[in-house]
């Protein structure tokens, strides 16, 4: 479980996150909503422990995002971050021989069904195609906690679909959480459970998604229309 | 299985080592081409003993090439993007720097030691063998050989303390979003005067007394009676004491400021 106790980021002048405060269940996948600049990727730095609050408490499992919290995140930025020069495989040893949780049979399943090749140099690959090797490695993980940032950013239909495909076939449901943060909220719509819309850094609201569903009797991107129905999205 | 901090300093080495394989292999291509280059100009004209200047020249370019290395091994992570992923890993600042620093002390080795073997092979091919003989029969008859093992000791810790400066000055730049480069050369000279400061204050307290008062009449021409003194060695474990203390700190200090301050 991930608990956010009246957490603040600030960069300089401008405010990421307000005094946000929220508790996230384990065992779901959370789909983290906003529009860009509302402070969603900052929320996913601060659980792996790449920034910092100002003022607040991050608990994971209780514990302040640290070394030991790290063992059992598997994060993925939306930037490419893989060392350009690796050929898929080097980044795979590379990753696997920090962690006890890396599933080598799940990393051939995964190489298959994602048509990658641990030969292809990450420099060398489309921005499709990394995309996918950046989902393989952090799939290969049987990771507690799994942080997706912006996944399906800049990625054509077909690759978007084999990502979604991909999340769906090796989610443990139960056992493992996933914070997916997206604007692409179609694509995701039918795999969240649970949803956390971020609006200037707060939140704007949040619940599980079959009764946000029901009680508004609208689709998650109605809701989020009606949520920033005063910002341009 | 948890992989043990062997492993993971093994693969994070490897990783550092790796990512500097193809501006090594140039420097070393450029190091065989320079000598090729000077070779053929000994052998059309220009004096033997040349050799001896060129290969210094060509030592000391190639560790400036190393020490401008050590500061992009840093700011590389950053240019990349792949500071993502080592700061989601599961290590600290000391592992990283650890890893970093083994791998520029590793191209040290290699580098400059090829170089050194190249211009040696050429010295004694242009001058003659004689001339490595008869430097190392110079040594050995003149208790030389100590003070040059010695001084390499000190010259290979005080280069570590050069690379740790680096880093310390990297990390110092990566705090600021602004003129980081800025800062960490500025970061860089001024911590070298601090260091070296503190570094002469403390000397000269240790021999600045009674005990060491015949030390002011050495002059160049009898610094033998230095060299073959007591306060020799006690000067070199002083200032190896010193070099040791300096690096700990930094390398202590530069793994906490990535630790606890370094935010992307």
């Amino acid at each position: 479980m991930i608990e956010l106790k009246a957490v603040t980021k600030t960069f300089g002048s401008t405010t990421a996150l307000d005094s946000i405060s929220t508790t996230i269940p384990e065992g779901k996948i959370i789909g983290v909503l906003g529009p860009n600049g509302s402070g969603k990727s900052t929320l996913l730095k601060m659980l792996v422990g790449l920034n910092k609050p100002n003022y607040g408490t991050i608990l994971i499992d209780g514990k302040k995002p640290s070394m030991d919290t790290k063992n059992f995140i598997s994060y993925l930025p939306e930037i490419d971050y893989l060392y350009p020069w690796m050929t898929i495989q080097q980044a795979a040893d590379f990753v696997k021989s920090f962690y006890e949780d890396w599933d080598e049979n799940k990393y051939n399943e995964l190489m298959k069904f994602l048509e990658l090749q641990p030969s292809m140099v990450i420099k060398k690959i489309s921005r499709g195609m990394r995309a996918k090797a950046k989902l393989l490695l952090s799939f290969s993980r049987n990771a507690k906690l799994i942080l997706l940032d912006e996944p399906l950013s800049g990625i054509d239909v077909l690759t978007r679909d084999k990502i979604i495909e991909t999340i769906i076939h090796d989610y443990r449901a139960g056992d493992q959480t996933i914070l997916i943060t997206t604007h692409e909220i179609r694509e995701v719509e039918g795999i969240l459970d649970e949803v956390i819309f971020i609006r200037q850094g707060q939140v704007a609201l949040e619940g599980n998604v079959e009764e946000l569903r029901c009680q508004r009797q609208a689709s998650l991107v109605e809701i989020m229309k009606e949520v920033y129905s005063h910002e341009t999205i | 299985m948890k992989p043990s901090n062997g492993s993971i300093l093994f693969s994070i080495y490897k990783k550092d080592l790796l990512s500097v394989k193809l501006e090594s292999l140039l420097v070393l291509a450029a190091v065989f081409l320079g000598y090729l280059y000077f070779s053929y100009k000994i052998l059309t004209g220009w004096p033997a003993p040349t050799i001896l200047g060129i290969t210094s020249t060509i030592f000391f370019i190639v560790m400036f090439v190393i020490f401008v290395g050590t500061f992009t091994s840093v700011s590389r992570e950053w240019s990349n993007n792949t500071i993502y992923l080592i700061m989601s890993l599961p290590i600290g600042g000391k592992m990283i720097f650890l890893s970093k620093l083994l791998a520029v002390m590793t191209q040290l080795i290699v580098l400059g030691g090829a170089t050194i073997l190249i211009g040696s092979l050429l010295s004694s091919f242009f001058l003659g063998i004689d001339i490595i003989t008869e430097a190392f029969g110079f040594l050995s008859s003149y208790q030389l050989l100590q003070v040059l093992i010695k001084g390499v000791i000190l010259l290979f810790f005080g280069i570590i303390q050069i690379i740790l400066i680096a880093f310390f000055s990297s990390m110092i730049g990566k705090l600021f979003k602004r003129f980081s480069w800025f800062i960490t050369v500025i970061t860089f000279i001024f911590t070298n005067i601090i260091i070296g400061r503190i570094n002469g204050f403390l000397l000269n307290s240790f021999f600045n007394n009674e005990r060491y008062a015949h030390l002011n009449e050495i002059t160049v021409h009898n610094h033998h009676l230095f060299m073959e003194s007591l306060p020799f060695n006690e000067f070199f474990l002083l200032q190896l004491a010193l070099l040791l203390l300096f690096s700990t700190g930094l390398f202590f200090l530069t793994s906490a400021i990535y630790d606890k301050k370094v935010e992307l």
